[in-house]
């Protein structure tokens, strides 16, 4: 049901798979932002508190935008601007329109302006005959190309040198040779023209400032200031989300996006405009502030999407994304590229253009990068669950996100189940009942769950003796499909003298919000928290072994349910199993043997990055006298819970083109094997390296001994 | 302050804005600033300079040192201002204030004349007092704020470098739109 509204999708996403030099392009451009960033960040004494702020300061301002705007206009007005509150792209374009009209103008200039793009403000004006020039080189370049922009900060990333001096040539029947040198001379020359002889600028702004009705502007080319200073009339057209209260909010706002974009300390030129000052005396200039609408008030009545309104607009998000990385800001994207454009497309553009949700994975690192910590994967699911009540679930989504439930059915016939999934026709039929692929290796059921075992041992592991005592969140792989590991687990608690209760639980539910079924997803929330929050109460840590469903305790669930003071409550009190268990190596409750060798590769999950990045099994390992060293692309491996699983362009095809990268850096480096706290992305690993992939606590099962 | 605390806030200031591609030169008085700055555009063999609004002295002080090695000074008057400025080949100017950990000039200007005399021309050299560097960007929140209420109009311009982009291919590009080159001169 519904397959067709994803075909165009899938159409624009094979194509894209097979343009290798153009992912290329990107993946270099996403990793030099990364890097960048990685770097500058040093400079901070802790840049995710400094994020931290910055949130708090969208937040903050966003809570009280009515009063900060009508400050902001005030002010505006008081230097001379004409303001003006657009409702949406045709009511600020109609208004532009008079006024470039009643000022005779002829030739319009831009600095890039995201804004300007979301209301497609070039084609009704060079339609109505004006001349409009893109001063930004990239977005200079995509205009002339008449393509959108494949990357919010870089929009011209998949054009190489050659193919910009033949596009230039064309458009301009002028020689250009195909080198940088060559390319820029002519770029500087005929804007510098441009510039000279325009009459009207329009400029964005990125954040505007209420206390004096000022409009910052940050730009690395220089275009920027001419735009604002050389025509008789300056327009400012920004999104009414941009408004602060205080010159001191506008500061981190400015850092926070230069170091997350690219890792600059701010862009190299930071213009803070107050009115419409003279040129050489000449005072009769404008300035038109357009504040733009077009569906922001409603977000931020929208508890979903509110969060959207605190974008800096700095692209981080889609430096980290990995099926971006390898679809690009065409596929991924309609005007606004990568995650954050999902949930602003949605809200700006209509549903029916954000189809490109269902790209995303679920890895959740757009949000441990953003520097305004907004929960865009939150906001994706919500985006994926309105497109599915519209359109309906695809059949293997609606499999996936709940084949959890089917464990029980499926472990109590282990044997028959294991011995028809290594059927090669079994799995040919199932792939065509499912959409699951026939060449992913599932993992097989156990017929003696975790469960079964702990039902005999309960008695036993309550006994304690050290006063701590814990809840294990046992979880779907842990329980089915691989006990010992959590056997491993509650035995070395056992040893250290913490008790240990098993209640009744659900697995985590994140396949729901993978999928986009929050209701569902809320629904196994509200089971677990009711379920843990009286041991939370009554002194019992959370422990949990599967990263992901470690992040759904914390970060999920409370948001899924509305902050509550009991998911809370849990989510203060869950711990990583080898958080835990490192802990009380420190606090001399556990020893741990040196038992292994050997040099391991170490795989960090994309749920365990808003963790503890893995350091905690690492210490465990090496201790243990395990060689371990980090390899990552920083992205997500691409399997993705299940979403690897499934058959086809939006599933296995793209989730293998991911995974790529990250093959070549463990293949490549000598390793004897792969660890990983995820059970999904040893599947991916792999299946895509050929090294056998070890879950920590299944390495360190003997070495964990009672001090 | 500490003389010691401002040493090391100029050298975070130099050292920021020397990574970020500018140049950063230390002069005693405004006497030797206006020297080197003759120096610094007669190696770059210019002959044209546009010299923003700024203190009369200082500003007389640098017209008599570019003019004794034979530089034209141009006059951006009336409508074709901008015209006027873009025929230069340096453009000079007095920053208001520099912060650090930023590595950023900042200028303050109230007619865009004087914008375009470090947006227009190929070099920026601009003189930069001693006294007038702070140590981070948070800090200089409240001079904005002066700035910006001392008049109607106003622009406060924080400037990192010469003019760059990535646009193709990731390479960076030193001077697309705006300077090539960008001399800062310590003095005082
Ligand atoms: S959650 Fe991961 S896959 Fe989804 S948009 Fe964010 S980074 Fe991309
Ligand atoms: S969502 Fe966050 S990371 Fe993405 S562009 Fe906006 S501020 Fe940057």
């Amino acid at each position: 049901m519904g397959l067709e509204t994803y075909e165009p999708l899938i159409k624009q996403l094979k194509n894209m798979l097979g343009q290798k030099e153009r992912s290329a392009a990107l993946y270099a451009a996403m990793k030099r932002g990364r890097d960048g960033r990685a770097r500058t960040m040093q400079e901070f004494a802790d840049f995710n508190e400094y994020r931290h702020g910055i949130r708090k300061i969208k937040e903050r301002n966003i809570d009280n935008l009515d009063k900060l705007l009508e400050r902001f206009m005030e002010e505006a007005r008081k230097r001379g601007a004409h303001v003006y509150l657009a409702r949406d792209g045709p009511d600020a374009i109609s208004y532009i329109m008079n006024v470039v009209k009643q000022k005779q103008a002829r030739l319009i200039i831009k600095s890039k302006s995201l804004t300007s793009e979301e209301i497609e403000f070039n084609e009704p004006f060079e339609k109505a005959g004006y001349e409009v020039y893109e001063t930004d080189l990239g977005e200079w370049i995509m205009q002339v190309a008449r393509e959108k922009p494949f990357h919010l900060v870089f929009p011209a990333v998949h054009k190489t040198t050659p193919e910009v001096a033949e596009l230039f040539s064309r458009a301009y029947q002028k020689a250009i040779e195909g080198d940088l040198s060559a390319i820029m001379k002519f770029v500087r020359e005929t804007l510098r023209r441009i510039f000279l002889s325009a009459d009207v600028g329009v400029s964005g702004a990125n954040v505007a400032i209420a206390e004096n009705g000022a409009i910052v502007l940050e730009t690395n080319e220089g275009n920027g200031r001419l735009v604002t200073s050389i025509p008789k009339i300056h327009i400012v057209l920004m999104g009414m989300e941009k408004i602060v209260e205080r010159v001191e909010d506008a500061i981190p706002l400015i850092r926070g996006h230069a170091v997350s974009a690219t890792g600059q300390r701010t862009t190299t030129y930071v213009s803070i405009i107050a009115g419409r000052p003279p040129l050489a005396g000449d005072d009769g200039r404008e300035m038109h502030v357009v504040i733009l609408d077009n569906g922001r008030s409603r977000m931020r009545e929208d508890s979903w999407f509110r969060e959207a309104l605190y974008c800096i607009r700095c692209g981080a998000c889609m430096n980290i994304c990995a099926p971006y990385s390898v679809s690009g800001g065409h596929v991924f994207g309609y005007i606004y590229p990568g995650p954050i454009g999902i949930p602003w497309t949605a809200n700006v553009h209509g549903l029916d253009k954000a189809k490109f949700a269902h790209l995303c994975i679920s890895c959740g690192l757009c949000k441990e990068i953003c520097p305004a910590e907004i929960d865009i994967p939150m906001m994706i699911a919500r985006v994926k669950e309105l497109d599915v009540e519209k359109h309906g679930q695809l059949k293997v989504n609606r499999i996936l996100e709940s084949y959890e439930s089917y464990a029980p059915i499926l472990s109590s016939i282990a044997p028959l189940w294991n011995w028809l999934m290594r059927r090669v026709l079994i799995r040919a039929l199932m792939e065509k009942l499912t959409g699951i692929d026939r060449s992913r290796p599932l993992p097989e059921f156990k017929r003696n769950t975790f469960m079964k075992w702990y039902r005999k041992n309960a008695a036993r592991l309550r006994a304690g003796g050290s006063g701590k005592k814990a809840v294990l969140f046992v979880d779907f792989f842990a329980n089915y499909i691989e006990p010992q590991l959590a056997i491993t687990l509650v035995e070395a608690l056992a040893r250290a003298g913490v008790e240990v209760v098993v209640p009744e639980q659900k697995t985590s539910g994140y396949p729901y919000i993978l999928y986009g079924d929050l209701k569902e997803a809320e629904k196994v929330a509200r089971y677990n928290v009711e379920k843990l929050y009286p041991y939370v109460k009554d002194g019992y840590d959370i422990i949990s072994i599967e990263p992901t469903a470690t992040y759904s305790l914390r970060e999920s669930y409370p948001k899924l349910l509305n902050n509550s003071e009991e998911s809370l409550a849990v989510a203060s009190k869950t711990y990583e199993a080898l958080e835990y268990l490192w802990a009380l190596v420190q606090q001399g409750k556990i020893v741990v043997e040196k038992t292994l060798s050997g040099r391991a590769g170490f795989h960090i999950p994309c749920h365990e990055r808003g963790l503890s990045h893995g350091k905690y099994a690492i210490a465990l390992l090496r201790e243990a006298g395990l060689e371990v060293e980090i390899r990552e692309t920083g992205m997500c491996c691409g399997m993705a819970g299940t979403f690897g699983l499934k058959k086809g362009t939006l599933g296995i095809e793209l989730s293998l083109a991911i995974g790529e990268q990250l093959f070549k850096q463990f293949k490549d480096n000598n390793l004897d094997f792969i660890v990983t706290e995820s059970s999904v992305c040893k599947i991916q690993l792999e299946q895509g390296t050929g090294l056998q992939v070890f879950h920590p606590l299944k390495l360190l099962g003997d070495a964990l001994k009672a001090a | 302050m500490l003389m010691k605390e401002l040493e090391s806030i100029i050298r975070l200031f130099k050292d920021r804005f020397e990574q970020q591609a500018g140049r950063v030169y230390e002069a005693e008085t405004l006497d030797e600033a206006a020297s080197k700055l003759s120096n610094i555009l007669l190696e770059q063999n210019v002959r044209r300079v546009a010299i923003a609004g700024m203190d009369e002295q200082v500003r007389e002080r640098i017209r008599e040192s570019l003019t004794s090695v034979g530089m034209e000074i141009v006059e951006p008057r009336g409508g074709n201002a901008h015209e006027t400025i873009n025929s230069a080949e340096a453009g000079v100017t007095l920053a208001s204030f520099a912060v650090a950990d930023i590595g950023a000039i900042a200028e303050i200007t109230n007619d865009d004349a004087d914008r375009l005399v470090s947006s227009l021309p190929r070099i920026h050299a601009c003189l930069l007092q001693r006294q007038n560097i702070i140590d981070t960007f948070e800090n200089s929140a409240q001079l904005i704020r002066d700035a910006l209420s001392s008049s109607r109009s106003c622009v406060v311009s924080f400037i990192g470098g010469p003019s760059r982009t990535g646009d193709i291919e990731l390479k960076l590009v030193l001077g697309v739109h705006g300077p090539h080159q960008v001399h800062v001169i310590i003095f005082g």
